[in-house]
């Protein structure tokens, strides 16, 4: 059989990022997956984006990601989040035709260029002294490769629950892997379980719509990719709000027992943030409503998905709560809700750049990293692809940092800290929130991107344009004045401002909260600019006092990420730590004292014996005396 | 070189000098061992722990050098954390001396500065607090200063900033929760709710930031400066403060030409007093000098005590020499024996003319004659400072807690006027953070790089 650089294993929305970001590189690239029919499947909600999750999209995004294009193809309704509230916590959402998003994934993939596609189980990997060489298949063949990316989501020893009933699979109609995980736990990785949920799929036409509210997205797409267009592709439609009763309440309280999360049959840890109407109720018992969204799968499907009553109590449980439900009092469930458990690889064991620490030329992401979430997924499946390609060309490795991306802090996140439960992005998990905004995506990535490659020159252009323009207008802001002349004074009280008593430059100006550049142009300052150009430089703006204190905040801990630690370090060498510490920092290896600091169980204490220690090494490299107080 | 946590360290914890006893302490896992290779006759009995035992020190060739009792703390069981062991030998120099440099011959390593309470940091025997106040307790020169120490030690104003992270972190939790759940139908905090709880912590913050003050004067004592134009009698009531005679005492004016400082215990609290150059213009260059010197004193000083002769009062010259005085002021109206009280109205009358917020119990009568005088002007001066009987509340005594809790409490006030202003979560946010992180770093429960610098140079050795 041919000889490829990377194999991808797992068609998710992780490893579609992984085996196109790997062949955009150039490298022959072939993927597996057990079903040709779900690439890129929505196994879960219609949608993508949401808060921190929406940011992601859009980094990868102008670094050469593919999720924002086919969501923005697939899009049915879009919605900026906390659009009320101040810019850095804004969040895009689309909700997608799952069938859309689906063809136009594997469309990308089919018309790829190095990338071929195979239909296949993987049983296990080609090990050499422990590097990776390739996959050997259910039916006995091998396929060799420079590198192998799993990308197996909830596939590795998935159970379905319904109820007290298992079935072995990672998806209704898809069956489980097995063998892989088995083979890495033998060969002493730390394997665990988890566990997700996934609501009922209800037939539309038996829903009493009347009961339910109309819920409306915005008029206006702001694209997830920089190179859609800004209108929407598909009719928009909308999705419709209804709520728990105390009836429904009742029901599953009086079922609990049939659960089988709580008879103790699932040992993974459950989403904390994503939780089954079961946890809802049990741990916010004093609620008597919890709202649900019926969402459209798509525009040509009778499916809608119950947003926010994920369960795994039995169907008939499933079929009496449902209609107390209003506006379900007669509904027809397609498809049952579930509880899914599979397997997931503690991600302290691998690399910022995902590749696995005890085995060279693996790498690993999504879901079997513990994520949780497309975007998640996605976030790692492109930096897996593109680390995978660099390693084998011979490149440097591909680390975003905390302070540059929301797919920076998540790798950093996961790869420090571990995670017990499935990891969902917030926006309060990047310490510099106030900079990583949507806005201003193109701002942080698009040199990065020049450098990495996959993007068109085309594309890259049009970045540099909107980056330069968005410079421009800055400096004409910081260089262009207003006077208080009587008439232009009257024309800003008339426009809602309060007069201004000396000269002030536009961007002062455009500080006052309810200056904006209409404002701009009707006081004859008109740059004549589009709104992807002016929204960033409004808000950097308008901000520049907070974004001046977070930077200061930052600045003082730089300190701690400069002091690097040697990777070959003997921690048992350093007293003052406990047994715990030694086993976290060993495993871990931080590259910083920044990052020893992130790892959860590492005591202050800890870190002062470490920070004395580093500087002792310095102080010895130096030649100087080796002293406690230094 | 083996990492410095692993050695065992020693030093003499005692004052340098001749005394009774000098005690010698060993820190580390080699403490025990060395003990009894210096003195071979432990080796021979079970050492238990908090025993003292008597043993005799002998020197390498295995010549008697003293008689000591030697105290034993297991590992767990001490200050440090570690194996300890106190070695109470002559007070001679040259023995202890001679003990220590065994020890070191042995494998001791002599410990620096504040190690010994750094290392029970190190050892999560005590937090940052509880470290400072072990400096505290050892520098206390009074009985106040003592008692805010012990209450430091034993936690008492660490559990104050316990309480208050505890809930400032809820706070920030129930912010973060409001900007990452906002679509997901979860009620989060009211912001009224937030904003009273804020205020709360505000109100806690901003007493603990005011208590540093007479915190520091409880500490360090009460700096009081005499001041006023020659000959009015500073000298005399130096000496009659401090229960002394330091200072020279002539009716020639200009006798005092530098800064004389007295010190007294008066109610648990230790003052300093000093005696400066009578104010006046003058050629003589010395007397020129102590002029200037009397000013800069009393700036340095916590209070100024002006002093009026009751017989000659020249209300131009006091107008003048009062500009240059900021801060806590008290007139002492002296040689109150020489005059009558219709001439003391009249001279408070004066002052109260030229010093309109000028109040009754700041004007003090005076005389070195009577015997009441001292008690008189000292209670006055502790109360001018107020909030001195603050020894069963928290306080602030450490520049550093200072300084950390002033940011803390600057920041609460910034994040409550944006929740206030309704602006961004995660504009709050940011701030409340920091405030956050800065009451974090007073109790050593975030990683400071600061600690070693700040907090254990103070240190002498032995400590």
């Amino acid at each position: 059989m041919k000889t490829y650089d990377i194999i991808v294993v797992g068609a998710g929305h992780a490893g579609v990022e992984a085996c196109l970001a790997s062949a955009r590189l150039g490298l022959q690239t072939l993927m597996i997956t057990t079903n040709l029919e779900r690439i890129a499947y929505m196994s879960c909600n219609p949608s993508i984006g949401g808060l921190a999750k929406g940011h992601m999209v859009r980094e990868i995004d102008i670094l050469g990601g593919q999720m924002g294009l086919a969501a923005d193809a697939s899009c049915i309704q879009f919605k900026r989040l906390n659009s009320s509230r101040g810019p850095a916590v804004r969040g895009s959402r689309a909700q997608c035709d799952k069938h859309v998003y689906s063809a136009f994934q594997t469309d990308a993939l089919k018309t790829q260029k190095n990338l071929e596609l195979l239909g296949a189980e993987v049983k296990r990997l080609i090990l050499v002294n422990n590097i990776c060489q390739g996959v050997v298949l259910q039916d006995g063949s091998e396929v060799r490769a420079k590198a192998v990316i799993i990308t197996t989501g909830t596939f590795m020893n998935g159970v379905m629950h319904f109820g007290l009933k298992q079935i072995a699979g990672g998806r209704i109609g898809d069956q489980a892997s097995v063998g892989l995980s088995d083979q890495l736990a033998h060969f002493g990785f730390e394997v665990k379980r988890l566990k997700t949920g996934t609501p009922a799929r209800l037939h539309k036409d038996s829903i009493d719509w009347s009961k339910t509210t109309p819920q409306y997205g915005d008029k206006k797409l702001f694209p997830f990719s920089f190179r859609s267009r800004r209108e929407f592709t598909l009719p928009q439609v909308p999705c419709f709000l209804s709520n728990t009763t105390e009836e429904t309440h009742e029901i599953i309280r009086n079922n609990l027992d049939k659960s089988p999360m709580f008879c103790g049959i699932i040992e993974g840890v459950g989403p904390r943030y994503c939780p089954s109407i079961e946890d809802k109720i049990t741990r916010f018992a004093e609620k008597k409503t919890h709202q649900t969204f019926l969402e459209p799968e798509g525009l040509n499907t009778d499916l809608i998905y119950l947003q926010g009553i994920s369960t795994s109590l039995p169907e008939s449980v499933q079929d009496q709560f449902l209609k107390t439900i209003p506006g379900l009092e007669n509904v027809k469930v397609v498809r049952y809700g579930y509880a899914v458990e599979y397997d997931y690889i503690e991600p302290t064991q691998i690399f910022h750049r995902l590749e696995t620490r005890p085995i060279e030329n693996l790498f690993l992401a999504g879901q079997i990293n513990g994520t949780s979430g497309y975007e998640e997924a996605a976030a790692q499946g492109f930096i897996a692809g593109v680390n995978a390609a660099h390693k084998i060309l011979g490149r440097e490795e591909f680390v975003l940092g905390r302070d540059l991306a929301y797919a920076g802090v998540l790798i950093d996140d996961l790869v420090t800290k571990g995670t017990r439960e499935p990891y969902r992005m917030f926006t309060s998990r990047a310490e510099h929130r106030l900079v990583l905004r949507e806005d201003n995506t193109i701002d942080r990535l698009s040199s990065l991107s020049k450098t990495l490659g996959i993007v068109s020159e085309q594309g890259l252009e049009r970045l540099h344009d909107i980056k330069d323009r968005r410079i421009k207008l800055k400096s004409e802001l910081a260089t262009q004045s207003i006077f208080p002349k009587p008439e232009v004074n009257l024309q800003i009280q008339s426009l809602g401002s309060s007069a201004l008593l000396k000269p002030a430059t536009l961007e002062e100006f455009l500080r006052r909260p309810e200056v904006d550049f209409l404002i701009l142009a009707q006081l004859g300052f008109d740059f004549f600019e589009a709104e992807e150009v002016t929204e960033a430089v409004e808000i950097d703006v308008k901000y520049s006092g907070y974004i001046r204190k977070q930077n200061d905040i930052i600045e003082k801990t730089k300190l701690f990420e400069q002091l690097m630690i040697p990777v070959d370090l003997n921690y048992k060498a350093i007293k003052g730590l406990s047994t715990e510490e030694v086993d976290k920092l060993t495993r871990v290896k931080p590259r910083t004292l920044g990052q020893a600091q992130r790892i959860s169980g590492v005591n202050p204490s800890a870190l002062q014996a470490l920070m004395i220690y580093l500087k002792s090494l310095n102080n010895k490299a130096k030649g100087n005396h080796i002293g406690n107080t230094e | 070189m083996r990492n410095r946590s692993e050695q065992t360290i020693c030093a003499i914890s005692t004052p340098p000098g001749t005394g009774g006893i000098a005690v010698i302490r060993l820190s580390g896992p080699g403490a025990l061992q060395l003990a009894q290779k210096i003195s071979p006759g432990l080796l021979k009995k079970t050492i238990q722990s908090h025993r003292a035992y008597f043993s005799m020190i002998r020197d390498s060739s295995g010549e008697l050098l003293d008689e000591a009792v030697i105290t034993y703390f297991e590992a767990g069981k001490s200050f440090t954390g570690e194996q300890v062991v106190e070695i109470s030998c002559h007070g001679s120099e040259y023995i202890s001396e001679k003990i220590i440099d065994l020890l070191v011959d042995h494998g001791a390593s002599l410990a620096e500065k504040g190690e010994f309470t750094f290392r029970a940091f190190m050892n999560n025997r005590i937090d940052l607090v509880q470290a400072e106040s072990v400096l505290s307790l050892i520098q206390s020169q009074n009985q106040a200063s003592a008692r805010v120490a012990m209450r430091q030690l034993q936690g008492h104003i660490s559990r104050k900033f316990e309480s208050i992270e505890s809930r400032l972190t809820w706070c920030l939790a129930h912010i973060e929760a409001s900007i990452d759940f906002s679509t997901e139908g979860i009620d989060v905090v009211d912001p009224l709710v937030l904003l009273e709880k804020l205020k709360a912590l505000r109100q806690e913050m901003f007493i603990l930031v005011s208590s540093y003050r007479s915190g520091r004067l409880i500490k360090e004592g009460i700096k009081a400066v005499l001041l006023g134009k020659p000959n009015v009698g500073k000298s005399s009531l130096l000496n009659l403060f401090s229960e002394d005679d330091k200072a020279i005492v002539t009716p020639i004016a200009g006798t005092t030409r530098d800064v004389i400082h007295g010190a007294t215990l008066f109610e648990g609290l230790r003052f300093t007093l000093s005696d400066t150059a009578g104010l006046r213009e003058t050629r003589d260059e010395v007397e020129k000098i102590g002029v200037d010197r009397s000013h800069k004193e009393a700036l340095r000083a916590d209070i100024v005590l002006y002093v009026v002769d009751l017989t000659s009062i020249d209300a131009q010259e006091i107008r003048q020499q009062l500009q240059s005085v900021a801060g806590p002021l008290i007139i002492l109206l002296n040689k109150s024996d020489l005059v009558s009280s219709p001439q003391i109205t009249q001279a408070r009358e004066i002052l109260q003319s030229l010093i309109p917020t000028l109040e009754e119990k700041d004007t003090i009568l005076t005389s070195h004659l009577d015997p009441d005088t001292r008690i008189r002007v000292l209670t006055a001066v502790k109360n001018k400072l107020g909030q001195m009987n603050v020894m069963d509340e928290a306080v602030v005594t450490s520049a550093r807690q200072y300084e950390m809790s002033k940011y803390s409490l600057d920041m609460l006030d910034v994040s409550i006027s944006e929740l206030e202003k309704k602006m961004g979560a995660e504009f709050i946010a940011m701030y409340l953070k920091e405030s956050l992180l800065s009451v974090q770093r007073i109790l050593g429960h975030v990683f400071d790089d600061q600690i070693m610098d700040r907090v254990f140079k103070e240190f002498c050795l032995g400590k």
